[in-house]
């Protein structure tokens, strides 16, 4: 569809909010939403190089894996952060200079080829070198499970953006959409962890 | 029929009825055995694509299964090394039995035993790193659990093979698709950059090795032995394979002595960490960094024999972390915490398990009389004269853990007055006492253990001239 290229910038423009907004806020319900919109603007950007119906089941991968994410956070106690990092400054200010000096960065990065990849237009490039340089800023600023694994299903949905373009086999888009819900369902059982009691585990033989 | 599918039905199947008993732990452990044990069986000795007769019916087991355009392939190439790795499941799940290590470990290490076999079935290879990354999640699961929540190890860990996942699978595309080759240096020292970055997160070297501590610190040790022997096994094979495959690659003098660079920093780093340490656990992990970086020295020797050894101490190291694991776990189970305060007279209270854990520490160190000398020997032989560097590293490492399992020996022994607790049964003396004597077997009498070690892993290095 003509449109998809037309405004092939509305999707790169999308991820640089979507991956601030990941790093600044704070509450955990609304980085998921957040992430879910995400997909729809990862989906664009793959539609770019794929047919838009595989683009669109890797946007239902990507809803799913927001979905296992977000049933385990509804199943938890809101206000208790289970898990922050002790050692690394995570004020607001903080990250938003981080992601200043990141997002410039990745505008730095974007204006070349740097993975050297073919049929990828310079947007779509500028795209998910944001979405990785996000991701990775994500991972290495947090420990908690829901925004690690939302730096994490960032950082791997810039790849499949550059991946799918250089490798569009059906089994490949299955797997890397198998390693989003997995993703998803890690970061769930970890977070799960802290809040449910579970049984002793049965000694008798 | 057909092999490739025959082993994921099994292990599917196996693990569905582990997942039926898993409140039963013998039963449990049993089935694990018997699965594990089976498929390792199946893997080594059935002949593949040839007619065979079974009871009057003639029937011929495929190599071959094709899945979504991709083939798994079980071969020659790559049978001896899944044989090893189901085989190696069998004896982790065996000795698991008697201690209660994570709820997970049954079912989900089988399953990521399959994802790593799985991985070295695939082809085109390259596409292994995706089966390596869902090992990752089933390592995750098994080091993190209710009684061990090992939260920040298992995130790291997750993080780490992620990244792996990426650089492989990118620097895969640039050789296959963009012809990467010596002619072509620029795109050949990009695509062997983003294969060290994999490698180097896929086999834990610093700074990539954090998952490993975090985990010592946290999870239950025999759960994070059992993490790291198939994770480490699986990158090794994958390492192997990758040199094994690329000629330009392998041909690259640089590319060896790089590796050697990195395996001598490795074993440096992991030799003067591990004397520091006040929890048995670390010291542990930074014995396991620096027999990682040995393993690492072994290929980058690139010789055909270094790769054997390279294989050898993968084989021992399965013994050596067993035996460790499962008396530290022991340890554990006394409500002895991991510190040196703790543990000072923990050799009186289970004398057998604070053997086991010193036995495992000097196996892992290489020392003397232990299953990773002969290793670790051949390869000081083999490699001071080609860098007398890195031969000089692995005597450091051997006096460096010498050390500290003399330090150690010391915190266990003091404090004399303490009387022994908790029963020791009979299952308990049998593993903890086969396992040393089994260490102390592989290391006095090499001739008979190592060479069979050797055989059975090495079908997976084609990089014989």
């Amino acid at each position: 569809m003509s449109w998809i290229t037309e405004f092939e910038i509305v999707p790169s423009l999308g991820v640089a909010v979507t991956g601030g907004l990941l790093i600044l806020l704070n509450n955990r319900r609304l980085i998921l939403g957040t992430l879910a919109f995400q997909y729809l603007f990862v989906a664009w950007l793959t539609g770019l190089a794929l047919p838009l119906q595989v683009a669109a089941a890797k946007m239902v991968a990507g809803f799913m894996a927001c979905s296992i994410l977000a049933v385990t956070l509804a199943n938890i106690e809101p206000a208790r952060d289970a898990f922050q990092s002790r050692t690394i400054p995570t004020g607001r200010l903080f990250r938003l200079a981080a992601f200043m000096l990141v997002f410039i960065s990745s505008l730095g990065l974007g204006r070349s080829n740097w993975l050297s990849l073919p049929n990828l237009s310079s947007v779509a490039l500028y795209g998910l070198t944001m979405l990785m340089a996000f991701g990775l800023l994500q991972i290495g600023l947090h420990e908690e499970p829901v925004r690690v694994g939302a730096g994490l299903l960032t950082l791997v949905s810039g790849f499949e953006v550059a991946y799918s373009g250089i490798e569009p086999s059906f089994a490949v888009i299955a797997m890397l959409s198998a390693v989003h819900m997995g993703i998803a369902f890690i970061m769930s059982y970890i977070l799960n962890l802290g809040f449910m009691k579970y049984p002793p585990e049965e000694v008798s033989e | 029929m057909n092999a490739p599918l025959i082993l994921i039905v099994a292990t599917l199947v196996f693990t569905l009825i582990i997942v039926l008993f898993r409140k039963q732990p013998v039963l449990s452990a049993a089935v694990a055995v018997l699965g594990a044990g089976l498929m390792a069986t199946f893997t080594s000795i059935v002949p593949m694509d040839e007619p065979l007769v079974f009871l009057g019916i003639p029937y011929k087991i495929a190599s071959t299964l094709w899945v979504l355009g991709r083939a798994l392939i079980l071969d020659e190439g790559n049978r001896a090394a899944i044989g090893f790795l189901y085989f190696a499941g069998a004896l982790l799940f065996c000795v698991a039995w008697t201690l209660r290590s994570s709820r997970n470990l049954y079912y989900v290490g089988l399953l990521s035993i399959g994802s790593v076999a799985a991985s070295l079935m695939i082809q085109p290879f390259l596409f292994a790193a995706i089966f390596l990354e869902f090992a990752a999640m089933g390592a995750v699961l098994i080091l993190v659990s209710p009684e061990y929540p090992a939260r920040r190890g298992g995130i790291r860990l997750l993080v780490m093979f992620t990244v792996a996942m990426m650089a492989i699978l990118t620097a895969g595309w640039m050789l296959e698709n963009v012809g990467v080759t010596r002619a072509t240096p620029e795109l050949a020292h990009r695509a062997t950059l983003l294969l060290a970055l994999g490698f180097a997160a896929i086999m834990a070297v610093p700074p990539f090795h954090l998952w490993l501590t975090s985990a010592a610190a946290e999870a239950n040790p025999y759960a994070l032995a059992f993490v790291t022997v198939f994770l480490q096994s699986a990158g090794l094979f994958f390492l192997l394979r990758f040199l094994g495959t690329y000629e330009w690659l392998r041909d690259d003098p640089r590319l060896f002595s790089g590796i050697r660079m990195v395996g001598t920093a490795m074993v440096w780093f992991g030799s003067l960490l591990a004397l520091s340490q006040r929890s048995f656990s670390k010291v542990m992990a930074y014995a396991l960094l620096t027999d990682f970086g040995v393993m690492l020295l072994a290929v980058g020797a690139g010789t055909t024999e270094s790769n054997y050894l390279a294989l050898g101490l993968t084989g021992v190291r399965v013994v050596s972390v067993t035996v460790w694991a499962s008396g530290m776990a022991r340890i554990y189970e006394l409500q002895v915490e991991d510190n040196v305060e703790s543990l000072r007279g923990a050799a009186y209270r289970s004398p057998l398990a604070a053997t086991a854990m010193l036995v495992g520490l000097m196996s892992i160190a290489g020392l003397p009389l232990t299953a990773g000398f002969p290793g670790r020997w051949g390869l000081l032989l083999a490699l001071a004269p080609i860098d007398p560097f890195a031969g000089w590293a692995i005597v450091i490492a051997f006096f460096s853990i010498g050390v500290t399992t003399l330090r150690w020996a010391d915190i266990l022994l003091s404090e004399p007055h303490i009387r022994a607790q908790g029963s020791r049964s009979i299952r308990e003396r049998l593993t903890l006492g086969g396992g040393v004597a089994l260490s102390l077997l592989v290391g006095a009498f090499p001739q008979i253990i190592y060479p069979w070690v050797v055989e059975g892993v090495s079908g997976v290095a084609q990089l014989l001239p």
